[in-house]
């Protein structure tokens, strides 16, 4: 195995590795602050930020696959979370050439668009599936915690993705 | 120097992809078809065995999850725990006052009871089987409401058992693998529980609401008397999938289509919990308790005593 399939290797393995350990880590009880606040779609974040700065290293395929594994642990109807993660993949790839080089803020203000429209449509298919309306505030409720958690999650992977092309670079 | 060369990057990854792959469209595809199909099979057996199969097979690696993060957050709640110890010490000290009270009061109640039983000599069959298990994993989703226990069908878990912590009901079995089982609590939409409350003689369907309350809009009758907050409510065992009298709550809410419910079980931080392993009594067995006598009444067939009716 040469040099350069050995690195795609570990980045796909990575990326995955993060992917569906945040997707496991949205099922342990982590009862954060007492359980007053939920636990933020990092899944949804990991996502944008692959999509954005190395889409090669996440394929839709692992996207589909980690909203199949979400729907199956949680006991639910098979679909729903793998068309989010899905919408979440397509959307950043389709405004993946306006969000180059843009500052952080610019950049969060993208992903919450995104990520109200792709929260909206699961409220959407979740109350079409639960035949009734189902209650807003708690899906607003993490999709803030989720938003304000994007601009550290982007530090610390636009750091580590620097120290990489440095390193590759050296 | 890192946001110039990480500019320069992004600029440079835009030759990776510049639209969304064609595969991702179908796999969209593919996720709308399997959502829409689950409107109509979400219960399929396919579906179903999937389900029980990825618990099997995803229990040892969220009880390695859950482990630390227990541990951590067992160490954060000692360390809050110390600032709040006064006004805890106070309030466990006014609780143990009130506790002491019921406690002379359930201790005489025992003492009748057993004198009641020795008159009567009911034959009581126990059906009820307690299997303790963990709380291993829970559902991080705003609407879906469901607990993983570290128990399944090797330690006699079913389908359809109670689930209880210290405090009442948390909700029943909907899945049961081998070695783990999910509990759909009593706050999710799609629980349905028959419930009897006790001070006005009615029975009712417990429906749960995706928030953290539950809500009675169905009774099986009219009540006999008008409905009031803080009125007890238990299990009914309609059904007889569920044991009678476990409690659930109480009445919290009168509202126009019928009433809240308070829980007397969280949905939120239970760890240790017992299934209830609850087998509808058997009719022989009563006979065989009775000595015979319930066994002449139950001997009676239908069409015999119709064929004596007439």
């Amino acid at each position: 195995m040469d040099d350069r399939h050995l690195a795609t290797t570990w980045t796909l393995g990575l990326s995955a590795l993060l992917l569906f350990g945040s997707v496991t880590l949205l099922s342990v009880p982590l009862n954060l602050f007492q359980g007053f606040l939920p636990t933020p779609y990092l899944p949804l974040v990991i996502i944008f930020l692959y999509g954005l700065d190395r889409p090669s290293s996440l394929p839709a395929g692992f996207s589909f696959a980690a909203g199949l594994y979400q729907d199956l642990l949680h006991g639910m109807a098979l679909g729903p979370w793998a068309t989010v993660y899905l919408l979440m993949h397509a959307s950043v790839l389709w405004q993946r050439s306006y969000f180059a080089g843009r500052d952080s803020v610019v950049l969060s203000t993208g992903f919450a668009i995104s990520l109200v429209s792709v929260l909206t449509l699961f409220w959407i298919e979740m109350s079409i599936l639960g035949s009734r309306t189902m209650p807003l505030w708690p899906l607003v409720y993490q999709g803030l915690i989720t938003v304000m958690v994007f601009p550290v999650a982007l530090f610390f992977f636009r750091r580590t993705i620097a120290k990489q092309a440095v390193a590759l670079a050296g | 120097m890192q946001s110039a060369l990480f500019s320069k990057l992004s600029r440079s990854g835009l030759r990776e992809a510049e639209r969304p792959p064609a595969n991702l469209l179908v796999m969209l595809g593919i996720s709308f078809f399997l959502t829409v199909a689950s409107i109509y099979g979400a219960q399929a057996s396919v579906f179903e065995k999937a389900r029980e199969t990825l618990l099997d097979r995803f229990a040892p690696v969220l009880n390695l999850f859950s482990g630390p993060v227990r541990f951590v957050g067992n160490q954060v709640g000692n360390v809050s725990d110390y600032f709040a110890v006064l006004d805890e010490n106070e309030r466990l000290r006014e609780e143990n006052e009130e506790l002491r009270i019921w406690m002379q009061q359930a201790m005489a109640l025992e003492q009748r009871l057993a004198e009641y039983e020795m008159l009567l000599d009911p034959k009581v069959v126990e059906t009820n089987r307690y299997i303790p298990a963990q709380v291993i994993a829970e559902n991080g989703g705003p609407f879906r409401r469901a607990l993983i226990l570290s128990a399944g069908r090797d330690a006699g878990v079913r389908q359809g058992n109670a689930v209880v912590d210290g405090a009442g009901l948390i909700g029943h079995v909907v899945t049961v693998g081998r070695q783990a089982s999910r509990v759909l609590l009593l706050t999710d939409a799609n629980s349905h529980i028959p419930v009897y409350i006790e001070a006005v003689d009615t029975e009712g369907l417990l429906s749960g609401t995706a928030e953290r309350r539950a809500e009675i809009q169905q009774f099986a009758g009219r009540p006999k008397a008008p409905l009031e907050v803080g009125m007890r409510v238990v299990t009914s065992g309609a059904g007889g999938s569920l044991p009678r009298g476990i409690p659930v709550g109480e009445v919290s809410k009168l509202t126009e289509k019928g009433v809240d419910v308070r829980l007397y079980a969280s949905d939120q931080g239970a760890y240790l919990v017992r299934v209830i392993d609850y087998a509808f009594p058997d009719p022989a067995q009563e006979i065989d308790a009775e000595g015979g006598e319930l066994g002449e009444r139950a001997s009676v067939q239908p069409g015999a005593q119709e064929a004596s009716d007439g």
